[in-house]
């Protein structure tokens, strides 16, 4: 797997090059064909080849193709895309070729952001990529972020995680059971992926780098334009600049756009997962971004905004339903059984409501979190004399907490034994 | 303070706490068995570059992390009670309860207690001779008034319903809710920190057995107590609620014999006792083995009383009970379906045995896969 990365990163350095130095500007555009060809081929055979084959088999099932799995290699979706912005950036000019293939490679495999993003567009850190002066005012926010992300991952995102998987496996757990769930779903979500890119933004400060921010309070977001604004912001940018903008964008007709953005959102939607139900969850939110775009987005914002929260709040979370069911927990099929529960079997059974009373404070701390009230406070208080031994004790019991945490989910007696 | 001052000091408290887990984890002694979980650690991975492309290397890496981290019971008791402190008691499998009460969690409801069941009456049809039942309910059904708000509901009274419509003829199904439930304020029935009944819940049953089957129950007075201290039971090394208190064990033994018989374990090897009472046991860690030696396949108590021969099959929750019925059988075989894997009806046929009973805790009855009965 890192010999993939390797041959990747040789060629993209090659193409990079080459693509300078090249004068026709056919030539260029020829490179850079190739070597985006090339990205997307490794990505699509790792990531997609035994979900086309088995789909393949269904459609045409006399051709038995034999069934292709290969392991997924860590990152691939990320690194893939950060690599196609910088050759995409030089043939563009909107940067210059990297002529170390070090200071390339460093960027390729940056191991902060390798796992879990943000995907860094080379050109947001090609001076740092040899200029970088690590400073102890950047290390020490690098730890603030580190830890914050820490705590968003493991107080926040595993007990969610845990409140989901017990809610989803109460049977007839009632209307306000299977919602609650779905909410603590949309909550773990939420925590695990903005704590991952937390902490690998907070690395990348240790180490002198500064990335981009990721996601910002989406679930204050009024309107499903503005979620996507603020979710997973350095993949929506890569897609509107890499994907969405080449195509056309929106001037080239009411007619093209639309497909532009049905192309976009389903193609955003198959880069989280080989699976139908990303597809799926991708085309709703195209499907919905364009209703906005028609009219609603004008009517919401007339209305009083907790209205236009609410229905931020309820697309956004049912997104997470469909997002959840991906084929190995059941796909489609078990997304379509689990649906009736959100409407309808009872208001909440006493099982589901003991479940619930036990995480009520990690619900209303999730609640808290997920605005920016903590980010005021902090910035009201940072000055006062005497913050920073609050903060420091802060970050040791995170610290703490967090190991406590994961050592004790890997506390596991011998059930067996005890009888 | 100075900006940089603070950048300092912040920094500083990170690095130190990664060195410092780091260094602990260089220099504290490893053990590879854990006590309190009663089963072994993972072992450091073997490294090859298979099971480093598998993905394999790196999540043993994982396990072994947190299987040897540096102050692991207390990393694991802080844990526990900042879930407690969360409001979400229980999310150890443990409900801490009022009055130092441990107690486990409900059975989950979609079980094999009706296939259990059947499985048992078919059974007792199968033999001719005559069997009967019972089942220790769960603590929380019984002591449920100190059971958090949050708590689950226990449905033991629902398995009761169960068993007494579905053991009509064949088996005799002695119910013993009425009586635990009736004296449990007078006497604890259950341990604190354990999940087994306690000699005195285990004689409230033995009386009710009696009276099921017809025969005179020695009385209480006809018993020395001793004690023991300090136990601390499965129900505590499950959820490490820390602060708990221990319980004091404490152990029944008839005047007249003060527990002595032959005992003879069949464990792949035969081992031999002059006592139900393993004394020696108390000062281990898993004191409620000092009850004929814990968890074996075959036990076989010669008791050198009057009395017929009784075969028990069972699980843990028939050893502190076994020991009053030895007042009432001149021999008693005890089998653990978990481990004894011979066909029951060999054994049979090769003993004659004048009654059989089934001795199971609820949720063991409710989720045991070892119910096999041939």
């Amino acid at each position: 797997m890192v010999l993939l990365m390797l041959i990747s990163i040789v060629i993209n350095y090659i193409a990079g090059l080459m693509i300078a130095k090249t004068e026709s500007k056919n030539h260029k555009k020829l490179i850079l064909i190739l070597s985006v060809i090339i990205d997307l081929g490794i990505l699509g055979f790792f990531k997609y080849a035994g979900f086309i084959t088995e789909n393949l088999n269904v459609a045409l099932p006399f051709m038995n193709i034999p069934k292709i799995s290969v392991p997924l290699p860590i990152g691939i979706s990320f690194y893939t895309f950060q690599i196609m912005s910088y050759t995409i950036d030089v043939y563009r000019e909107d940067t210059k070729a990297q002529k170390s293939i070090v200071a390339f490679g460093t960027y390729v495999s940056l191991f902060p952001q390798l796992i879990a993003g943000p995907i860094v567009r080379y050109r947001d850190v090609d001076i740092q990529l040899e200029n970088r002066r690590e400073n102890i005012e950047q290390f020490s926010h690098g730890v603030r972020l580190f830890v914050l992300g820490l705590a968003k991952k493991v107080l926040l995102a595993n007990p969610m995680g845990a409140l989901w998987d017990s809610l989803r496996e109460t049977q007839n757990g009632g209307v306000l059971g299977a919602w609650i769930g779905v909410i603590a779903f949309s909550f773990q979500i939420y925590f695990d992926f903005s704590g991952y890119s937390d902490m690998a933004r907070g690395l990348g400060n240790m180490l002198g780098f500064e990335f981009l921010e990721n996601f910002n309070y989406p679930y204050i977001s009024k309107s499903i334009t503005e979620f996507w604004r603020r979710w997973h912001i350095s993949l929506g940018t890569w897609f509107r600049e890499y994907l969405y903008i080449p195509l056309g964008g929106n001037r080239r007709g009411k007619a093209r756009t639309l497909i532009n953005l049905l192309i976009v959102w389903m193609l955003t939607g198959l880069w989280h997962g080989a699976s139908w139900n990303f597809v799926l969850w991708g085309l709703y939110f195209g499907i919905l971004l364009i209703i906005e775009k028609l009219f609603l987005l004008k009517v919401l914002n007339k209305l009083p905004s907790f209205v236009s929260h609410i229905y931020s709040l309820f697309f956004i979370v049912f997104g997470w339903v469909i997002f959840y069911f991906a084929d190995d927990v059941g796909g489609l099929s078990a997304l379509l059984g689990f649906i009736p529960r959100l409407f309808s079997g009872g208001f909440i059974s006493a099982d589901a409501l003991a479940v619930i009373k036990g995480s009520i404070l990690l619900l209303v701390a999730a609640c808290v979190a997920s605005t920016p009230i903590i980010r005021k406070i902090y910035m009201k208080l940072r000055e006062r004399k005497g913050f920073v031994v609050a903060e420091v004790i802060a970050i040791v019991l995170i610290l703490v907490l967090s190991t406590a945490s994961v050592v004790g989910d890997s506390y596991n007696p011998f059930l067996y034994f005890k009888f | 303070m100075k900006n940089k001052m603070k950048s300092k000091l912040i920094s500083a408290v990170f690095i130190v706490f990664v060195f410092a887990v780091a260094i602990l984890y260089a220099f504290t002694p490893k053990t590879n068995f854990s006590e309190t979980e009663k089963r072994y650690l993972a072992e450091f991975p073997k490294f090859s570059f298979e099971s480093l492309s598998s993905g394999k290397f790196t999540s043993d890496f994982e396990e072994y992390l947190s299987d040897h981290a540096p102050f692991r019971n207390v990393l694991v008791s802080l844990n526990s009670y900042f879930e407690l402190a969360k409001g979400n008691n229980g999310s150890n499998g443990i409900y801490l309860g009022s009055d130092g009460w441990l107690i486990e969690k409900p059975f989950d409801r979609e079980n094999r207690f009706d296939t259990n069941v059947r499985r048992i009456t078919a059974f007792a049809r199968s033999t001719g001779i005559p069997t009967a039942i019972t089942a220790v309910p769960e603590k929380g059904f019984i002591y449920g008034e100190n059971l958090p708000k949050n708590a689950l509901k226990y449905n033991d009274d629902q398995c009761f319903k169960k068993l007494t419509s579905q053991c009509k003829d064949s088996v005799k199904f002695i119910n013993l809710s009425d009586a635990l439930n009736a004296q449990k304020n007078d006497k604890q029935i259950f341990y604190k920190t354990d999940h087994h009944w306690t000699c005195d819940g285990a004689f409230i049953g033995y009386n009710e057995i009696c009276k099921a089957l017809n025969l005179t129950a020695a009385e209480e007075n006809s018993f020395n107590i001793q004690t023991a201290d300090n136990f601390y039971g499965t129900s505590y090394s499950t959820s490490l609620y820390t602060l708990t208190k221990p319980d004091t064990m404490k152990i029944m033994r008839s005047q007249k014999t003060n527990g002595a018989a032959e005992v003879v374990i069949e464990d792949g090897n035969t081992e031999k006792s002059e006592n139900m009472f393993f004394d020696d046991n108390l000062k281990g860690s898993d004191k409620y083995t000092v009850f004929l030696d814990g968890n074996h396949p075959f036990v076989r108590i010669k008791t050198g009383n009057e009395g017929g021969k009784l075969l028990v099959i069972k699980d843990s929750f028939a050893h502190c009970l076994v020991p009053f019925l030895a007042e009432n059988y001149s021999e008693i075989v005890m089998i653990d379906l978990r481990y004894y894997k011979k066909p029951v009806s060999q054994l049979l046929s090769a003993e004659s045995f004048n009654q059989i009973l089934f001795v199971y805790g609820m949720e063991n009855l409710a989720e045991s896969r070892d119910i096999i009965l041939k």
